[in-house]
């Protein structure tokens, strides 16, 4: 009977306190009157043996009061689908572009990599995993606040009210070009690359009342391939404009200019020298901090620039090369 | 092998997705005389609705909060014992029901014979 009653205690634990009681004293009977028929049968009393077979085949005390809760989720099966896609968007679009800079840094610049090594090492990636672990759990905070928000409502039937298939995102041509796109495209990188290719023929980058942030001389020698990148970009994006189709042999020629672009950046960084900045009535100890954090942040952006440079060559290869897909898919934005 | 355990599992699941609508119908149909549970589980093995106790429990509580069944603790026996009977609610569910079960039923054995299946009656354990 010992048996019977820390059997009921381990029930009794994880019910809800309103009902304890009550739900308690009907399991305790049934298992009691489910005992003395045995005992009949047997024409004596059960033995500890038999009272722990016995107690076994009820089920473990979790999984026996699990039954009487009513069922509770953090997100539920009609938000889950929502928040498993935006949960490996925020991985991709948050972690994985952190991964990439940091790879970058390690490969491509000297000091960095002396810097990050051993202990740091797993310092750096104890940063990237707290960052991934951030990120879940903002998504899941927001996921689980409306879902709460959906309960407290208790209408059910809210996904099903207001929608039309009207409403649902046209079907997507994916072998179409948008002409906003590469309209775009044109007009920004024409202004970009005017103001690019003036800082490294002037090799100033900011001046202003008496401030002055310039580059050092050997940034010179990239004048030209900036210039070439910045034509065939312009080229790719007028011929997108004027002929707004995908073709094996437009997704080639992106991939040989995204490339170009990995390399040209892949170099930049490579004979990377400090920016020189100067500041009238300022510390030189300070000075040489605030070079530090302009040489910082463009080495990081190079960083990012080449490596997504090199992603895209990839992607835009294996377009080139696969195997011609049904020309219409469904636009997977809003389709819920 | 693996198939063929997986087609079991297949199976149980869907016997038990067919078998829970039913045990409603069941348990309200066997407690128009009062009841207490473990009573009720042997009755109901006895006719063939084989049930455990960590189903019929909480089905009983859910029924008894939707209004469909009323119970009272009693002593018999020298022990405490919560009897159920079907409320006046739970019969019209329970005739609502039934009309609803015989729908389906003429349904299910139309779809059979038009299917070649011949009667429910007529269906073999074995296909």
């Amino acid at each position: 009977m010992e048996l019977l009653e820390k059997y009921l205690q381990a029930v009794k634990f994880w019910l809800p306190s309103a009902q304890q009681n009550d739900i308690i004293a009907e399991l305790r009977d049934d298992i009691r009157s489910q005992a003395e028929e045995r005992e009949s049968a047997l024409g004596r009393s059960l033995n500890e043996n038999e009272w722990e077979a016995l107690l076994k085949q009820r089920g473990r005390p979790l999984l026996v009061a699990e039954k009487y809760l009513p069922p509770r989720w953090l997100i539920g099966p009609i938000l889950f689908p929502a928040y498993w896609f935006v949960l490996r968007l925020a991985l991709l679009c948050y972690l994985l572009p952190w991964v990439g800079v940091w790879i970058g840094l390690v490969i491509v610049n000297p000091a960095y990599r002396a810097q990050h090594l051993g202990l740091a090492l797993f310092g750096d990636i104890l940063f990237l995993f707290s960052h991934a672990v951030f990120a879940m759990i903002v998504v899941t905070i927001v996921f689980a606040a409306i879902e709460r928000g959906i309960e407290q409502g208790k209408d059910g039937n809210w996904l099903d009210k207001d929608w039309s298939p009207r409403k649902l995102p046209r079907v997507r041509d994916k072998r179409r070009i948008p002409r906003a796109k590469s309209g775009a495209e044109f007009i920004f990188g024409t202004i970009f690359g005017i103001w690019w290719l003036k800082i490294l023929w002037t090799l100033t980058v900011f001046e202003t009342g008496g401030i002055r942030v310039t580059l050092p001389s050997s940034w010179h020698k990239f004048f030209w391939p900036f210039l070439g990148l910045l034509i065939l970009n312009l080229s790719l994006s007028a011929i997108d404009f004027a002929r707004p189709y995908w073709t094996r042999e437009r997704f080639g020629a992106r991939a040989v200019q995204n490339l170009l672009s990995a390399i040209v950046f892949f170099f930049v960084l490579k004979d990377f020298a400090p920016v020189l900045a100067e500041v009238p009535a300022i510390l030189p100890q300070d000075l040489t901090s605030l070079s530090g954090v302009i040489t910082f942040g463009l080495t990081v952006a190079f960083a990012i620039a080449c490596v997504v440079g090199l992603i895209n060559a990839f992607v835009n290869t294996w377009r080139a090369l696969r195997r011609e897909d049904s020309p219409v898919r469904l636009n997977h934005r809003v389709a819920m | 092998m693996t198939h063929g355990i997986q087609s079991d599992s297949v199976l149980d699941n869907l016997r038990l997705e067919l078998r829970r609508g039913c045990l409603v119908v069941a348990v309200l149909a066997e407690l128009r005389t009062e009841q207490y549970g473990y009573t009720l589980r042997k009755a109901l093995t006895e006719r063939g609705v084989e049930i455990d106790e960590g189903t019929l429990y909480p089905l009983l509580r859910r029924l008894e909060t939707q209004g469909l069944l009323a119970s009272e603790w009693r002593e018999e026996d020298k022990r405490n014992k919560r009897f159920y009977r079907i409320s006046r609610e739970g019969k019209q569910v329970l005739r609502q029901l039934l009309v609803e079960w015989q729908t389906i039923s003429a349904s299910i054995e139309l779809i059979l014979q038009e299917s070649g299946y011949g009667t429910l009656r007529e269906v073999p354990a074995s296909s």
